[in-house]
């Protein structure tokens, strides 16, 4: 432990000092490149080229990844599945944002998740490690509870304290990148449920009045950017999937800042509303973002 | 040539160690889930189980280990039998930090009642079906536990460690591995007994292998009548008592020139510490009458046995992939929990076949099949079962069926494994979170990879999950999953396993209006 403790700490003098040394440099951190707008939306494309032009009108990916910056992508890897049967993230798409990161000047991008399944065959079979690695980010496990660390929601309602992985308490940016699918229990996963792989112990989340966790944590943890895949959505059977019959293409990609706009946006395109969404309600109400989306200023992006 | 032979024994012997040592610590590769029956098959007591369930002959490894041994003698011993292997490496190091008169060895009694006696009840045993004496004792088995509950995880752990050094200088392009390990009763025992084995190795050379080890007095018997033999010739000997000195089985009399091959190993050291050459491989002339006698009377009596077993083993292994939906099963009452992996058909297959050689505990990805203890009761003493408070089965994965050396899990294909149900999830009610708390949950739902357990309506808005018992698998997902404590949806057993019927695949309906495909609107 003292050897991990002492690594953290160097890297976090480093990212100090390296901070300081790009203040010097670079004329504002927050003046380049701020998007215009509060939700981007693509239909009708490819996932890799909905994405590209979709992160171009938000201002390119410069305007959330700065130089020598860390990047932690984290897409939804959580099942043992093909990417015909749209459980997890669009491997393509996953690939596209790395690369994204790394042109924008990041220092490292890290993928993970905290799978349900196996996270070795989720990883392989999913097909995000290839795409992942092949674009140059670093495969990062989270099978173990030795990865992540306790940390307090002074926030939330019900949930007051869980344990995140380390590597999105270190990283500077957090991408999150989450597939939008039927869930049993959530009754829709996206953005927010997707903050649950960078969690430990789930089942207390479970235990706990699940909706009200899952609303909670985002007053802990605001992903930079939320890019919601919904190129093959999992229409039933969610969020794991029996068949290929429970997907609908939909051609879709959602990207925001806003948590809860993201889901909101994605809600309303799986066909639901998005305050029957207990945690969509629960986090708006919260302050946490906006849920009403003729108040936003949305870009759409036909193809 | 004479020279060459013990060389060429100890680098056979080496060789199928690490072979051994490579199938039980293999993660990385699928060498393992194609490969893992060749080198498995070498062995004498998974080959016959494994013939016994599957009817399957394979490339015949058990059936060319018993010309071997009628051609030239218990040459399985030195070198192929895995156990045998690390007791030589154990004696190596006796002879190492021993003084040089303390390291030699001496003759043994031939103890013919117990090794004869002991063979007789692990076939009565394996008659009635039950594996339990032969688990203990089969020396592969013994090998594969310690690899598993010992080696393994001691290897793993060096793994993680240096993955986990790799880490900190950020590196991450090579994985650390899966592992569980709790020193259980099961851990212990493994270890008992090769320690058990290691200190009779260490007393007495290759004690184990002339007492106890029922493989050793099975090809005892057939080198009785084996072609070629090992012998003293008294016209070249000197008496200068080199060879007694260094043999390991204690087998040579030197003062009558006597070696008494049916416990002769084969290790052939002392052919090579022979500078008359008196000692070599002789071809024999069907040996003396009196031997031929005793053999014979040995020989029918396995066969006896043998035939005996053929009959009483349950005809489960054959036709064993037509499974049948038994409708009756599903009101079962006395619900037991211990479930046996897929493809074992159900318990009594399972424990009349699984020797617990652990090679699925250790190729299991999920890790969910861990050693029981007393769960399969004494018959299946230790065997493993699938313990869903670690992890649970993997949908995809067939792993456990492909490797299994003895033919208690017979080899399935993905898509057949897919049916098996080897227990089924209920639901226990006033347990759940959506009953006992009035929130959502779904965890067990989210899990199940067969939609067996769905959510349906409950009060308001809440829903509560319910088990189609046709689609379930078993798995344990729902059970690992589940956030109660005590579960409150569970597995239980079918100690048959069954059919499950597929999930229906239903085609989405149209959507309502005319949106159908129509990329260009946006609902926002």
């Amino acid at each position: 432990m003292r050897r991990r403790d002492f690594f953290k700490k160097s890297l976090g003098a480093g990212l100090l000092t390296g901070a300081a040394i790009t203040f010097g440099r670079v004329d504002s951190l927050f003046g380049a490149g701020v998007s215009p707008y509060d939700l981007v939306a693509a239909r009708g494309g490819e996932p890799v080229e909905m994405f590209e032009k979709a992160i171009l009108a938000m201002g390119g990916m410069q305007a959330f990844v700065k130089k020598g910056q860390k990047v932690v992508v984290k897409p939804n890897i959580g099942w043992d599945v093909v990417p015909e049967l749209a459980a997890n993230t669009n491997p393509a798409l996953v690939g596209a944002i790395v690369r994204h990161c790394l042109a924008a000047g990041a220092r490292d991008v890290y993928v993970f998740d905290n799978t349900c399944d196996n996270w070795v065959k989720c990883y392989a079979n999913s097909g995000i490690e290839k795409a992942a690695k092949n674009a140059g980010a670093k495969i990062v496990p989270g099978n173990a509870e030795k990865y992540y660390q306790k940390v307090s929601v002074s926030k939330g309602k019900s949930l007051k304290s869980t344990s995140v992985h380390e590597l999105i308490l270190e990283s500077d940016v957090f991408i999150n990148v989450p597939v939008l699918k039927h869930h049993s229990s959530g009754m829709l996963t996206v953005s927010m449920k997707n903050l649950m792989g960078i969690v430990w112990d789930r089942t207390y989340w479970h235990r706990n009045n699940l909706h009200q966790c899952i609303a909670d944590f985002t007053t802990f943890s605001k992903p930079t950017l939320n890019i919601v895949d919904a190129y093959r959505v999992m229409m039933k059977n969610g969020p794991r999937g029996v068949s290929k019959e429970d997907v609908r293409v939909m051609k879709s990609l959602i990207i925001s800042p806003d948590i809860v706009a993201a889901d909101a946006a994605a809600a309303k395109l799986f066909g639901k509303e998005p305050e029957k969404i207990p945690y969509i309600k629960a986090a708006s109400e919260a302050g946490i973002g906006r849920l009403a989306l003729d108040q936003l200023n949305i870009h759409r992006i036909k193809f | 040539m004479s020279a060459l032979l013990k060389p060429l024994r100890v680098a056979l012997s080496l060789l199928i160690l690490c072979l051994f040592l490579f199938l039980f610590l293999d993660s990385w590769t699928d060498l393992t889930d194609r490969f893992s029956l060749y080198l498995t098959d070498t062995q004498l007591i998974p080959y016959y189980l494994r013939w016994i369930s599957t009817r399957e002959v394979f490339y015949g490894g058990g059936i060319l280990l018993i010309l071997l041994s009628l051609l030239f003698g218990r040459v399985y011993c030195s070198s192929v039998c895995p156990l045998g292997t690390i007791q030589d490496m154990l004696i190596r190091l006796r002879r190492i930090f021993r003084s040089r008169r303390r390291r030699f060895f001496r003759l043994l009694r031939p103890h013919r009642f117990l090794r004869y006696g002991i063979l007789l009840l692990v076939l009565l045993s394996l008659a009635s079906g039950m594996t339990t004496l032969l688990l203990l004792l089969d020396p592969y088995s013994i090998s594969g536990r310690f690899f598993t509950t010992w080696v393994k995880p001691l290897f793993t752990m060096l793994y993680n460690a240096f993955t986990e050094s790799l880490q900190a200088m950020n590196y991450y392009a090579v994985k650390p591995l899966d592992w569980h390990w709790d020193a259980g009763p099961a851990a212990w025992f493994a270890l008992g007994w090769m320690f058990l084995v290691s200190v009779m190795s260490v007393v007495g050379g290759r004690l184990y292998c002339n007492t106890l080890c029922p493989v050793g007095t099975l090809l005892g018997l057939l080198s009785h009548v084996s072609i070629w033999r090992i012998r003293i010739a008294p016209s070249k000997c000197t008496l200068c008592a080199k060879c007694g000195q260094v043999c390991k089985a204690g087998c040579i009399n030197m003062n009558h020139h006597q070696l008494d091959f049916s416990r002769c190993v084969a290790c052939m050291n002392c052919i090579n510490v022979c500078s008359e050459g008196a000692v070599t491989y002789h071809r024999s002339r069907f040996g003396s009458i009196r031997i031929k006698e005793s053999s014979a009377e040995g020989r029918r009596k396995f066969l006896k046995q043998g035939l005996g077993l053929g009959a009483v083993i349950p005809l489960a292994g054959s036709d064993s992939l037509s499974f049948e939906l038994d409708p009756l099963n599903s009101r079962e009452s006395a619900v037991r929990k211990a479930i046996c992996p897929p493809g074992s058909l159900g318990r009594a297959h399972f424990t009349s076949f699984c020797t617990s050689c652990y090679l699925c505990v250790s190729q299991c990805p999920t890790k969910v099949l861990q050693p029981s203890i007393l769960e399969f009761g004494i018959e299946g003493l230790y065997q493993p079962m699938l313990d869903f408070s670690i992890k649970y089965c993997s949908y995809e994965c067939n792993i456990c069926s492909l490797v299994c050396p003895c033919g208690a899990i017979i080899p399935l294909s993905l898509e057949a494994k897919k049916q098996v149900q080897m227990g089924k999830a209920r639901l226990i009610e006033h347990l759940c979170i959506v009953v006992t708390k009035g929130t959502h949950c779904g965890a067990c739902s989210e899990h199940c990879p067969t939609k067996a357990c769905d959510m349906v309506p409950y009060v308001g808005n809440l829903t509560i999950p319910k088990v189609n018992t046709d689609i379930c698998t078993g798995c344990g997902a729902c059970e690992h999953a589940c956030p109660t404590s005590p579960r409150s949806i569970v597995v239980d057993e079918n100690e048959i396993h069954l059919l499950a019927r597929l999930p229906a695949k239903k085609v989405l309906e149209a959507l309502p209006d005319k949106e159908e495909d129509n990329f260009e609107e946006f609902p926002f």
